[in-house]
């Protein structure tokens, strides 16, 4: 009888260390991360109608208007030489003047800049060296300009294209 | 038509309307965004003078000759800017029965920006062509006014105010 009882203890260990056993089994998986290079740029709307409409007598340059009511954000993770270009779908006539300047926190403005002859070929950098991260609701601002020598213009749309690159 | 198939047909239109500003607002963002930029300059036609008064006095005279010496003033200058077509600036003065002689003359007119008339004799209110042919740009010239009296028309003094005028030709 004591035998018995023995044997069963013995029997009841086994299945005890195979519990075990079944316990520490591992599966393994493979997770690929990648983050591809982002580029993202957007803007607020379309700023107000620049119309000129003063000037001064003796002079030819005319009373230039402003628009800031527009604004862009970026979301880029490529590196920290990436920059805004803008260009216009077709140049302006001689005598006119279009000027842009953004604002930027996480990277150079360039300024006032102007961009009346600057097309798809020969977009100009408005922002440089824009570091890695999102730089939100930065100001666009707008600078229109004329001579009297040019002559009236009637009411035109440019569109203007501001592209993040690096 | 069936009102059944008009309604179909605006529903289609509704959907592709949806799809294309979808399309639009995932175009939105990328790498490149567009504005619209509306350019528009009015006309504009602005003249002033640098010289809002001045006073002319005959105070000399020729005894050989019997005649008083005419005063004459320079000092005024006239601005103009205009970026309209067919241009001219007019001149004229209230003065309808002037008893003295008031001339006006343009001179050192900005090359290209106007051809000025000969001298100009104010005996009435009329408007005249002071300079013509003012094109799209800004211009300046001298005010040459001359003021001479008969002798006969004794002493006195009386005023004459003159407006320019920039208008279409």
């Amino acid at each position: 009888m004591k035998k018995l009882a023995t044997l069963f203890a013995l029997a009841a260990l086994s299945l005890l260390f195979v519990e075990e056993s079944n316990a520490q089994a591992t599966a393994n998986q493979t997770v690929q991360l990648t983050v591809n290079a982002v580029y993202k740029i957007s803007t607020s709307g379309n700023p107000g109608a620049l119309t000129i409409n003063n000037g001064t007598a003796g002079t030819d340059a005319l009373t230039s208007v402003s628009d800031n009511s527009t604004t862009y954000n970026i979301t880029q993770n490529v590196g920290n030489t990436v920059k805004v270009t803008a260009h216009l779908n077709s140049a302006l006539p001689a005598g006119y003047t279009l000027s842009i300047n953004l604002a930027s926190t996480k990277g150079t403005s360039a300024g006032t800049v102007d961009i009346s002859n600057a097309t798809s070929g020969s977009a100009v950098d408005v922002v440089t060296g824009i570091g890695m991260g999102a730089d939100a609701n930065q100001t666009i601002g707008y600078t229109f300009s004329a001579l009297a020598s040019a002559g009236t213009l009637s009411s035109t749309n440019k569109t203007v294209t501001l592209t993040l690159t690096n | 038509m069936k009102p059944e198939r008009i309604s179909i047909l605006l529903q289609a239109l509704l959907l592709l309307v949806t799809v294309l500003a979808l399309l639009e607002t995932a175009h939105a963002q990328g790498t490149s965004a567009r504005q619209v930029v509306t350019l528009e300059v009015l006309e504009l036609n602005r003249i002033d003078i640098n010289m809002t008064s001045l006073t002319l006095i005959i105070q000399d005279a020729n005894a050989q000759a019997g005649t008083t010496v005419p005063a004459a003033n320079s000092d005024g200058v006239l601005f103009w800017m205009t970026n309209g077509d067919n241009k001219k600036i007019t001149v004229a003065s209230n003065n309808a029965t002037p008893r003295f002689e008031l001339k006006l003359l343009a001179a050192d007119v900005t090359p290209q920006a106007g051809v000025p008339v000969p001298e100009i004799i104010f005996d009435d209110t009329q408007t005249r062509d002071f300079i013509t042919g003012v094109t799209k740009t800004s211009g300046r010239c001298q005010i040459r006014y001359t003021a001479s009296a008969p002798v006969q028309a004794g002493v006195g003094r009386e005023m004459y105010v003159i407006t320019y005028t920039i208008t279409g030709s």
